[in-house]
């Protein structure tokens, strides 16, 4: 049956049938496909303000972790009788009022802003993909009430949201991640569902629902790669997102206990000594700010590399 | 003097993967009245070609690169914006491939047909509404006075296609340049369409180029025949001469793959390998890789010349084409395995 | 129609390969908003009866909107009949639960139309088909899994080594004979075919139809196959059904409907299809249908063809619903006169 050649091998040029099975095929033989991962990459590359972006974002993540260790302060130890004073060759970035290495506290502030970011966002990720494909592929009455339920968490307002889980747990970091991803996740379930409800009725996924496959598989395996390019985007944009959110709540007091700091929290006593101490708030400013546009240059750029009308030519 | 004349017209997209020469050197001439039928497969370049008459080619990537299209002694392709305008819609009006994303769906038919008469012609609302009415009955819409008030998803993909002939020729222009206006349609009302078209040519003279892959479509409708091939023009003549007389083999092999034309049982003929690929130069004949002639060598130099006969058939020859021999002798049986195996360009 | 209409197609659940009982597929509307009036019915599918037999090709022609997917889809269980039975190889599918179904899936394959939206752009075509495959075979792996990838990718004329590419690499001609693979890898007895040539070029519609062809005598399967283009029906059927809002006008041999075709519909699909010859093209006559198909949504009651029949008759026909009835041996259709004698009466000796 193999042997019959009505049909034009295509696609390989003057390349005639092989002989051998598969197990022979030798690697190098493979035509190695491109994914269209591996294209929005490509592209991406192309795109120099979000190669730049992605560049400068992971020089401020090395900055903040590793840091630290490289600076003799401690973000910790006061010196009472220095005080706030300026940049200086000891103090690259100054001290604050309580003479604290402003340099090291910006880094370790950054690592908390940027880990609320990153963990808030991945936990709502994982909730809002897994919550959002499952009510868009089981669809009607399922998917009703888990959209219902959604809903009313949306109304909830953040604020009082958060204080009641203060008031009732304490006050702790953890508390914050938790707080902030239960928030976010609505927002991602929202498009993962949109998204699934559009490929639900593309072919392929009816080819396997009727190849047989579990619910489990089809969701895991056909659905969500597939919605995973607008997710990435979001994700991208919801780091910047919560991390003003945690500035929001560190300057309602809610955030970031002393002696901790976040980049809300440095920003917040900048501001209070903005006119005498200028460099309080601009050093940790600079730095939150340069982080959130990067963020947002490589989400447009994301969004451009994997966009797939663009992905045609 | 033909009413459009067309003469060498080269169309590219630039794009980040290189050149893609989507039309490369077509030349048609159309007088009023007549009907241009253009056939090739998929991607040979044929909505290129009438998208750069209109000049509604994406610039960049794409571009004219040369040629001249003479529409009533007027150069289409280098006039102004301001000229092309009184011209698109008024005098040329064009239906696109596809009848579902053409028609605009938050606007009602009646806004979408009296929009383009009002902005050519100086009539008030009230006479617009009825020329309206009166092109969708021309077309067959049944109670158009009720209907012509919809919105356009409460027709059938038939009737929007019908809807849009209606658009297209409310101006009553002289050419009417129709995109495979048929191909997402059933065959019944394929036929219904095109005796609508027909039946304007005949009451109003107009021209009409079709653009389709079906030879069973052009048969039925053209006078002449262009046939194009990976941006090129293969062969071109009166439909009595590319369907009696083909000279070409990539005509004689399309000619061979109409379902309706071979035996049953037997298995269905079919070309050999894929479509050239545009975006790499093609040195040569385009045909080369696939053309079933017994060859002496390859085809030298940039491509075959045009050869046109005393009575205006036209085609490309290399100097390997065998002409004389008839269409049934000279194409080989599909299933003979080397042949098919060695053709196959690379995608 | 109330009382229940004795179904004039003799079928036999427990002996032939697959049987559609009078089955109905009708999607329900739902209910305005505010006054809670019902918006209708749309009657798809209205009481199907057929038997297609082992190892058979079954065309399955109409216009578009006339069915056919929904039809497919209810064959397939992706769709629940309304009502009536769908039997394979004698076990009633339609009342099969969901579970049970999932575990039959394996027996009865289908391939789509759109060779662009039918397979899943994240996986390569190794991984695609390797999942398909391990449907009947959960425990094949390795190199024994690849090589029964490379066997199935040669089967439909692809070349092995382009199995780690993934669907947009490949054009429509060849992401349908990747389809076609994936339909084969769970070694189905039935494949349905829904248009699987309607989005493609002429020479790549005739190298899929020659390969669907020899796939379905090499490996007997059966198979049926959907198109709104009788031409290409002609060529691949066995035995051709013409649908129409619904229902089934005309049923038999593929030689028999397309030489003598009994209903009038049959023979103004015919001589719609546009001929590639000039002359005779240019001044033939056609019968030409009126208008379109009428609306699914709540259709005429009785004859569903009367609004569009070319043939002047008598007003009172149209509340009478036809049945098809066996006319010629094995040659179906409904059993209303005038559409049916005039054909004949018109058919080239
Ligand atoms: N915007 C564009 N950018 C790049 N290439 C393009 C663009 N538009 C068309 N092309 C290329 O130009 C070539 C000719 O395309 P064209 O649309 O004219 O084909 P066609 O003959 O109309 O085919 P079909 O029958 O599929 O409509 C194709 O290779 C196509 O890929
Ligand atoms: N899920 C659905 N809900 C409501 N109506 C539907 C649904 N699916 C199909 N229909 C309607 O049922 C009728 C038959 O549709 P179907 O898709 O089966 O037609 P078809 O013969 O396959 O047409 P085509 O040739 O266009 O594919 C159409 O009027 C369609 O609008
Ligand atoms: S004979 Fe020569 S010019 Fe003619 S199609 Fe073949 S290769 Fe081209
Ligand atoms: S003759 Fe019978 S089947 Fe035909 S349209 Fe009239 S009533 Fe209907
Ligand atoms: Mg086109
Ligand atoms: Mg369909």
């Amino acid at each position: 049956m193999t042997d019959h050649s009505e049909t034009a091998v295509l696609g390989n040029e003057a390349a005639p049938l092989p002989k051998h099975s598969a197990s022979e095929i030798a690697e190098e033989e493979l035509v190695e496909g491109s994914s269209l991962w591996k294209d929005a990459w490509s592209r991406l590359k192309k795109n120099k303000l979000a190669v730049a972006s992605l560049v400068i974002f992971l020089l401020i993540c090395v900055f903040c972790v590793v840091g630290p260790f490289l600076v003799p302060y401690n973000s910790q130890e006061q010196d009472l009788f220095l005080g706030a004073t300026g940049p200086s060759a000891e103090h690259w970035f100054g001290t604050d009022t309580l003479g604290r290495d402003l340099l090291v506290r910006t880094m370790e502030g950054g690592r908390i802003s940027l880990m609320v970011g990153l963990v808030a966002t991945v936990v709502s990720l994982l909730i809002g993909v897994i919550y959002g494909a499952t009510a868009g592929y089981l669809g009607g009455k399922v998917d009703a009430t888990m959209m219902r339920f959604v809903d009313l968490l949306y109304a909830l307002p953040f604020t009082i949201f958060v204080i009641l889980l203060m008031v009732a747990f304490g006050r702790s970091m953890w508390l914050m991640f938790v707080a902030i991803g239960c928030v976010e996740w609505l927002s991602m379930a929202r498009i993962v569902r949109s998204g699934v409800l559009g490929l639900k009725k593309q072919e392929f996924v009816e080819a396997a629902v009727s190849l047989g496959y579990s619910h489990k598989r089809i969701i895991l395996r056909h659905l969500i790669p597939n919605v995973l390019g607008p997710v990435i985007v979001i994700a991208t944009l919801t780091v910047p997102a919560v991390m003003l959110l945690e500035a929001f709540l560190s300057f309602l007091g809610l955030g970031v206990q002393p002696p901790n700091a976040s980049w809300g929290v440095l920003i917040n006593e900048g501001q209070q000594n903005m006119e005498i101490f200028p460099w309080l708030l601009m050093f940790p400013a600079f730095f939150f700010a340069l982080t959130l546009f990067c963020l947002n240059f490589l989400g447009d750029g994301l969004r451009d590399a994997l966009d797939p009308k663009s992905a045609k030519d | 003097m033909a009413l459009l004349e067309v003469k060498d017209l080269r169309t590219s997209f630039y794009t980040r993967d290189g050149i893609v020469r989507a039309v490369d050197g077509v030349s048609f001439s159309l007088d009023k009245g007549e009907t241009l039928g253009i056939v090739g497969e998929s991607g040979s370049g044929k909505s290129v070609t009438c998208y750069s008459l209109m000049r509604l080619i994406p610039e960049p990537p794409g571009r004219i690169d040369g040629g001249t299209a003479m529409f009533d002694g007027q150069d289409l392709l280098t006039m102004s914006k301001k000229e092309l305008r009184k011209i698109r819609g008024r005098r040329i009006s064009m239906i696109f491939q596809d009848p579902m994303t053409s028609l605009n769906p938050f606007l009602r038919i009646s806004t979408q047909l009296i929009e383009s008469l009002r902005l050519h012609y100086d009539v008030d609302k009230k006479t617009a509404i009825n020329k309206a009415i009166a092109a969708l009955e021309e077309v067959g819409i049944p109670e158009a006075a009720k209907r012509v008030h919809n919105y356009p998803h409460e027709f059938s993909g038939g009737m929007r296609q019908r809807v849009m002939i209606a658009m297209a020729l409310i101006t009553e222009p002289d050419l009417l340049i129709a995109d495979e206006p048929t191909t997402a349609l059933d065959v019944t009302v394929q036929a219904q369409i095109m005796d609508i078209i027909k039946k304007r040519q005949e009451d109003l003279g107009t021209a009409v180029i079709l653009i389709t892959h079906d030879l069973g479509v052009v048969a039925g409708t053209c006078d002449k025949v262009n046939v194009m091939y990976g941006g090129r023009m293969m062969e071109s003549g009166t439909a009595e001469q590319v369907f009696y007389e083909a000279k070409h083999p990539y005509t004689r092999s399309l000619q061979k793959t109409i379902p309706s034309l071979q035996t049953k049982g037997e298995e269905l003929y079919t070309i050999p390998g894929l479509p050239p690929d545009v975006s790499k130069p093609i040195h040569g004949c385009a045909f080369y890789p696939r053309c079933p002639y017994p060859k002496t060598g390859k085809p030298e130099g940039d491509r075959p010349s045009l050869v046109e006969m005393a009575d205006g058939h036209c085609y490309a020859d290399c100097g390997f084409c065998d002409s004389s021999a008839p269409i049934e002798t000279v194409l080989p049986k599909s299933d003979s395995p080397d042949e098919v195996e060695q053709a196959g360009a690379a995608e | 129609m109330s009382e229940h209409v004795e179904p004039a197609v003799p079928v036999d659940p427990k002996n032939d390969f697959l049987v559609l009982d009078d089955v109905h597929t009708h999607f329900d509307m739902g209910k305005t908003l505010l006054t809670r009036e019902s918006k209708g019915v749309v009657k798809a599918v209205d009481g199907v009866t057929l038997t297609v037999k082992e190892g058979e090709i079954l065309g399955l022609v109409g216009e578009s909107g006339c069915g056919k997917s929904t039809l497919s889809r209810t064959v397939m269980q992706l769709i629940r009949p309304t009502s009536g039975r769908i039997f394979l190889e004698g076990k009633e599918l339609s009342a099969l639960s969901d579970t049970e179904i999932r575990k039959e899936r394996i027996n009865f394959q289908m391939i789509f139309q759109d060779p662009y939206a039918s397979l899943n752009p994240r996986m390569t075509v190794l991984d695609t088909l390797s999942e398909a495959i391990r449907t009947r075979h959960p425990n094949v792996k390795g190199d024994a899994l690849r090589s029964r990838v490379a066997e199935l990718l040669r089967t439909v004329g692809l070349n092995p080594n382009q199995m780690k590419r993934y669907p947009h690499e490949f054009s429509g001609g060849q992401r349908q004979r990747v389809a076609i693979a994936r339909a084969l890898a769970p070694e189905p007895k039935l494949i349905i075919a829904d248009e699987p040539v309607s989005a493609l070029d002429v020479s790549i519609q005739s190298q899929i139809l020659n390969l669907l062809k020899r796939l379905t005598r090499e490996m007997g399967l059966t198979m049926i196959f959907i198109s709104h283009d009788l031409s290409v029906v002609r060529y691949i059927a066995d035995r051709i059904a013409v649908m129409y809002l619904g229902r089934i006008l005309e049923l038999g041999e593929a030689s028999d409907v397309v030489d003598h075709p009994l209903h009038i519909y049959t023979r103004a699909l015919m001589s719609a299809i546009p001929r590639p010859d000039p002359t005779s093209e240019k001044t033939r006559s056609r019968i030409v249908l009126q208008g379109d198909p009428p609306s699914p949504m709540n259709p005429p009651e009785g004859c569903n063809f009367w609004p569009r029949s070319p043939i002047e008759h008598d007003e009172r026909m149209k509340h009478e619903e036809p049945v098809l009835t066996e006319i010629r041996p094995n040659h179906f259709a409904t059993n209303c006169p005038f559409c049916v004698q005039a054909a004949a009466e018109t058919v080239p000796a």
